[in-house]
């Protein structure tokens, strides 16, 4: 490893963890460790052993969620980084990659509160410059100065620990080449524990026997790739209703306003996300367009409105967009100021609420999983398949939403909701969710259980359930994740040591 | 009687840390919003219950109509959220009905300073705090169910 690729990798850190300039693509796909770890390969030449390896890893950020600047599961993005690279340099296995890539992945927590912390001055600088009537000061601020810091940062941290964590990881397995197998079976119990963590979050009546036997289904037969992913399609597809309500002329405001604001919305709303204010800056900067048509010949009116929009907001930013729709609406209606923050400041909160009940519970975890099925089976089609449809998703929402916002007003936030209710997917949720992990994990034990050198692999497989019912037993039992991934490790070592 | 599950002071009321985040991990029968102007304003009222999740049954109401139906003879478990310690204080001062409330978000405003990570109060909301404490009620900044409790008093007394 030279030190150019070292830095290399740095800034796949970077690319992964901004998401911005992705069109809010970049959170669902290029922060995933299915995709940072094919970069990873990309980088060092090794492309396919980096998008299994990562996959693998993925499988246990499936459950990923982050609500309003909460960061708990370790950074994906990280994680995927760090186990594609000492797989691909050492021959590991994938599962003994996840094994020392996750505790890894726990140092992005710090980063992630210092970032935010260090937005949360850049955001008051930028507040203050706009104060004075200095428009440049949003773009500088929200885009320049974070974007410039993250990226230094990142790619100097990120390949600064790569190069650590490759050291460590050559000076353990020169000393032992058995170790490899520890770590092997250490991951293999990990991702059995990932199963287990899933299945209770998404609990369901029926939960574990269709966990179960999908399980023993995929390990003694073949399944054809495409089935599950079809199902779900079929079942999906729906026809939307179309609003009847009478649609808004344009006035003051362009088409082309809410384009330029969407697009600014769209890839800059966690350029500069700040504990303070969370997507506030972002928000104001969607405005700049807006007022710059509204107020063109009053600057004072402009800043002063730009100014009321760097308030505190979050909401999801996808499903949310009908919220920027319809406060462009009423901006141009000048309609009162105390008015149009107690409409934003209400419809934040319940957007984010059912907005990341779809994108971030249903949406992605089932498009990722068709991502890392993909790379598992080397069925690519389905993973480019995967990945176009939660990029869809995410640009056809969030511009509907935002014409449909200032076309509909009113009519538009309740027709979003009823989406929401009525989408079949959410409902048919639970069950293509546990038959689709159940498969996915089946698929990568039988191929990880291969590696640790057993004759009857179907065999070890399949016993791999016990852990899974033991995991499952006592995280019913309120037992914390965190102390059952402390057990894994331990139970591991001890082994390691002892025979 | 009501049986209080969680009580949250969250100035984002519903949003995804309750949905994807509480709502997971607590069982409840109800959702309860305290807030005058949320109750008055009926397009934010009306879309709140349709967007909140459909198992459960979302109810908004004024101070003294939370204070009646909290002692009416049905028996549920609620889930209490408000935007203002304030609120919280006022009902307090009628019947000491919280026990335990948890401090979830409160976004910055022109007068705030940050005390805790999500956490940004002014002078009256500190009050607000204390008083809340004094009527006998432990305040905990806790954003999601995995986190660790953290005790406001030491942070702001």
């Amino acid at each position: 490893m030279t030190l150019f690729k070292f830095i290399l990798l740095g800034i796949i850190y970077y690319i992964g963890n901004s998401t911005s300039f992705t069109f809010g693509i970049g959170y669902f796909t290029l922060y995933r460790p299915a995709f940072s770890g094919l970069l990873t390969g990309l980088v060092l030449g090794e492309p396919e052993v980096g998008f299994f390896v990562g996959a693998v890893i993925n499988i246990f950020f499936i459950g990923f969620k982050s609500t309003g600047g909460s960061l708990k599961d370790g950074d994906p993005c990280l994680a995927g980084i760090i186990g594609s690279m000492i797989a691909i340099n050492y021959k590991i296995p994938a599962a003994a990659a996840l094994t020392i890539a996750y505790p890894a992945s726990l140092i992005g927590i710090i980063f992630w509160k210092y970032r935010l912390n260090l937005n949360s001055y850049y955001v008051k600088e930028g507040i203050k410059g706009l104060k004075k009537g200095d428009l440049n000061s949003i773009n500088q601020y929200d885009i320049y100065y974070p974007q410039m810091s993250l990226f230094i940062f990142n790619t100097v941290i990120g390949g600064f620990l790569a190069f650590i964590i490759y050291k460590i990881t050559g000076a353990v397995i020169s000393s032992d080449i058995e170790i490899i197998k520890y770590l092997n079976f250490t991951g293999i119990i990990l991702i059995t524990l990932g199963g287990a963590i899933l299945s209770i979050n998404h609990r369901w009546k029926y939960t574990i026997y269709f966990f179960t036997s999908f399980y023993i289904f995929n390990i003694l037969f073949k399944l054809d790739p495409y089935l599950i992913p079809v199902l779900i399609a079929i079942v999906s597809v729906q026809k939307n209703r179309r609003i009847k309500h009478t649609k808004k002329e344009f006035d003051l405001i362009k088409k082309s306003d809410l384009y330029k604001s969407w697009f600014i919305w769209m890839n800059f709303t966690h350029s500069c996300y700040s504990f303070e204010k969370l997507q506030g800056f972002a928000f104001c900067h969607s405005m700049l367009p807006v007022f710059k048509r509204i107020y063109r010949k009053d600057k004072e009116q402009m800043v002063k409105s730009l100014v009321r929009h760097t308030d505190y907001f979050n909401t999801e930013p996808n499903i949310g967009t009908p919220i920027h729709g319809y406060i462009i609406r009423l901006e141009e209606e000048k309609r009162r100021p105390r008015e149009i923050k107690e409409i934003k400041e209400g419809l934040m909160g319940i957007m984010a609420g059912m907005g990341d009940s779809v994108t971030q519970t249903v949406l992605s975890p089932l498009t990722t999983m068709a991502v890392i099925y993909g790379a598992l089976t080397g069925e690519y089609i389905l993973a480019i398949g995967g990945t176009l449809v939660m990029a869809a998703a995410v640009v056809y929402l969030s511009l509907k939403g935002y014409l449909d916002g200032y076309y509909y007003g009113e009519e538009a936030l309740e027709e979003r909701i009823k989406f929401s209710n009525n989408s079949r997917i959410v409902k048919f949720f639970p069950f293509f969710f546990i038959i689709s992990i159940s498969t996915i994990i089946a698929k990568s034990q039988v191929l990880s259980v291969s590696k640790l050198g057993v004759s009857n692999i179907k065999g070890a497989a399949l016993s791999l359930l016990i852990f899974y019912f033991i995991f499952y037993f006592l995280l019913n039992k309120k037992i914390k994740d965190e102390i059952l991934l402390i057990s894994v490790y331990l139970i591991g070592l001890v082994l390691m040591i002892f025979t | 009687m009501k049986n209080i599950i969680l009580a949250r002071i969250d100035d984002r009321l519903i949003h995804g840390q309750i949905t994807i985040g509480w709502l997971k991990k607590i069982k409840v029968d109800s959702i309860v919003i305290i807030d005058e102007e949320f109750r008055k304003n009926n397009f934010l009222s009306s879309i709140t219950k349709k967007a909140a999740p459909k198992e459960l049954k979302t109810k908004i109401f004024s101070v003294e109509e939370f204070i009646d139906y909290y002692n009416s003879d049905v028996e549920e478990d609620i889930l209490v959220l408000v935007k203002q310690p304030g609120i919280l204080v006022k009902i307090q001062n009628r019947q000491k009905i919280f026990t335990e409330i948890n401090l979830g978000n409160l976004g910055s405003k022109d007068d705030s300073t940050k005390i805790y990570k999500n956490i940004n109060m002014n002078i009256k909301e500190k009050d607000s705090i204390r008083n809340l404490i004094k009527s006998g009620g432990s305040v905990f900044i806790q954003m999601l169910p995995e986190d660790s409790r953290v005790n406001i008093e030491k942070i702001i007394l």
